[in-house]
């Protein structure tokens, strides 16, 4: 159905370039308070845009179910969870590590990254071209923002590992009618652990993505 | 006749093709090939015919079709060849059953608990021990069944299914495990308790004469092909043998009441609502 489609497209160009300035709001206010500030600032000045552009990125879970894109759940699943992860059940649950140096490299790896991914998406649904630089930009920054990106996921739950343990927030302690129990400490572990061989899989994964990229791109020149 | 194998790229995989009779089975020229490359025995071996104009998915060679059925008129005796990696038989299935039966006692008779800072000495209600005597005996059965009851078909699984499987069964054992043997696990009142055995017993014999009934379908001479079962349960629902399982295990549930024993019974209900062909009515 043409209609279909046209509506698929209206709203995908809107998601994308919605959240295009989010993220751009983000990388603005990191680089002024940088600037100004200092580092211990950065956190306090996107929190807002942050939050609202990660946490838009769950409906892209949606969109890969759905069909509306071709991106693969076992490749979106991982990235949204860790990104959403870090922005709530790090960064806003445990304030200690809003003054981290880390921020500041989490936050300009992340919103780079981010910029350059929804300017292409919007550009290719709103205007139907796709360009080649921003394509290059896509397929190569990855080299250096995912291990800059996932170096300060990483540096950052273990910035608030202590505080995870101290504070026992979130925790589910035993005995309850349930017979459940959650133990946030042993968890944030696992999860740190699930980095091991989560990060070689994206990796790999996007350089898998470059090489069709290119490919397909070669074969259309 | 003479066929040519090729891989899914094209490559020749059996030079200068095979040389078969007239009235050669696809099982014949699999046996052929097998003989050719060695390693491949027949199960792990998928022969399917080069994909038409507008097919999306390639025609798959059943094993007892003659050859000269198969092929189109006039077109070259071309067989593709996919590798279907290392395989195991339905049997093997056993193996997995092992693990969730020597991991739950664990919780149950040894100290375990003060590894992460609990007390050591514990009350035992009751229900923990019955639950450890009844999760024993299901997975017991299960091994039992698996080398008396159970008549497979010669299809295989690939081996990977087998590491996959196993991660299942016993992450899920020693979750259930470590919460119903929890020094500070909270028991549900006596009538629910007996209320969620005795469903749980009952549905487990049920499930015992649903699996006679279809061991007894099998022809002997292991025909194979599908059959639908009659008597008993199965002339009211399709999958009862699936069915019967769900409802122990929510028996086992209802007695013990734990989070992750009844998130078990989900995933796994989930997983046997996709196996047989036509819906389970539950």
């Amino acid at each position: 159905m043409a209609g279909l489609a046209i509506l698929k497209r209206i709203y995908l160009a809107v998601y994308n370039w919605v959240v295009f300035a989010g993220w751009l709001q983000v990388l603005y206010w990191a680089v002024q308070t940088l600037r100004t500030s200092g580092y211990e600032a950065v956190y306090a000045a996107v929190e807002r845009p942050l939050q609202f552009a990660q946490t838009a990125a769950i409906l892209e879970i949606f969109h890969g179910m759905f069909g509306l894109v071709r991106s693969p759940v076992s490749a979106t699943l991982p990235q949204i969870g860790s990104r959403i992860y870090v922005t709530w059940a790090i960064l806003w649950s445990f304030p200690e590590t809003r003054t981290s140096p880390i921020v500041s490299s989490l936050v300009l790896s992340w919103s780079i990254t981010e910029l350059i991914r929804y300017s292409f998406f919007g550009m290719r649904e709103a205007f139907g071209i796709t360009p080649s630089f921003l394509q290059w930009l896509r397929y190569s920054t990855f080299y250096i923002l995912y291990p800059t990106g996932i170096s300060s996921e990483v540096g950052l739950i273990l910035t608030a590992l202590p505080y995870v343990k101290v504070s026992e927030k979130y925790c589910l302690r035993m005995p309850n009618r349930l017979n459940i129990a959650f133990d946030n400490y042993f968890a944030t572990l696992f999860t740190l652990a699930s980095y091991i061989p989560g990060s070689p899989y994206m990796y790999t994964y996007m350089i898998g993505q470059r090489a069709k990229a290119l490919a397909k791109a070669k074969k259309s020149a | 006749m003479l066929v040519t194998v090729t891989s899914r790229s094209g490559k020749e995989v059996v030079k200068g093709g095979i040389q078969l009779s007239e009235n050669a089975t696809v099982k014949d020229l699999k046996a052929s090939i097998h003989k050719r490359t060695g390693k491949l025995y027949l199960e792990r071996q998928r022969l399917s015919l080069p994909l038409v104009s507008g097919q999306t998915r390639p025609t798959v060679l059943d094993g007892d079709k003659r050859l000269c059925d198969v092929f189109p008129e006039g077109s070259d005796h071309i067989v593709i060849l996919k590798d279907l990696g290392p395989r195991v038989k339905y049997s093997t299935l056993f193996f997995e059953y092992v693990g969730p039966l020597f991991i739950y006692p664990m919780f149950y008779f040894l100290p375990l608990y003060k590894f992460v800072g609990l007390p050591e000495k514990r009350v035992i209600h009751p229900v923990q021990t019955y639950a450890t005597i009844y999760w024993c005996f299901h997975y017991f059965k299960r091994i039992m069944e698996t080398f008396f009851v159970h008549k497979f078909s010669h299809a295989t699984s690939p081996l990977s299914f087998v590491f996959r499987n196993c991660c299942y069964y016993r992450s899920f054992a020693v979750f259930i495990a470590y919460f119903v043997n929890h020094p500070y696990y909270t028991p549900v009142g006596e009538t629910q308790m007996y209320i969620g055995f005795g469903l749980g017993i009952i549905c487990q014999l049920a499930n015992f004469y649903c699996h006679i009934i279809l061991k007894n379908l099998r022809d002997p001479k292991g025909q194979g092909g599908y059959q639908n079962p009659r008597g008993f349960l199965f002339n009211y629902i399709t999958c009862a043998n699936y069915t019967t399982e769900i409802y122990q295990g929510l028996g086992f549930n209802i007695a013990t009441q734990t989070v992750v024993g009844y998130s078990f019974l989900v995933v796994a209900a989930y997983i046997m609502s996709d196996w047989p062909a036509f819906c389970c009515l539950v």
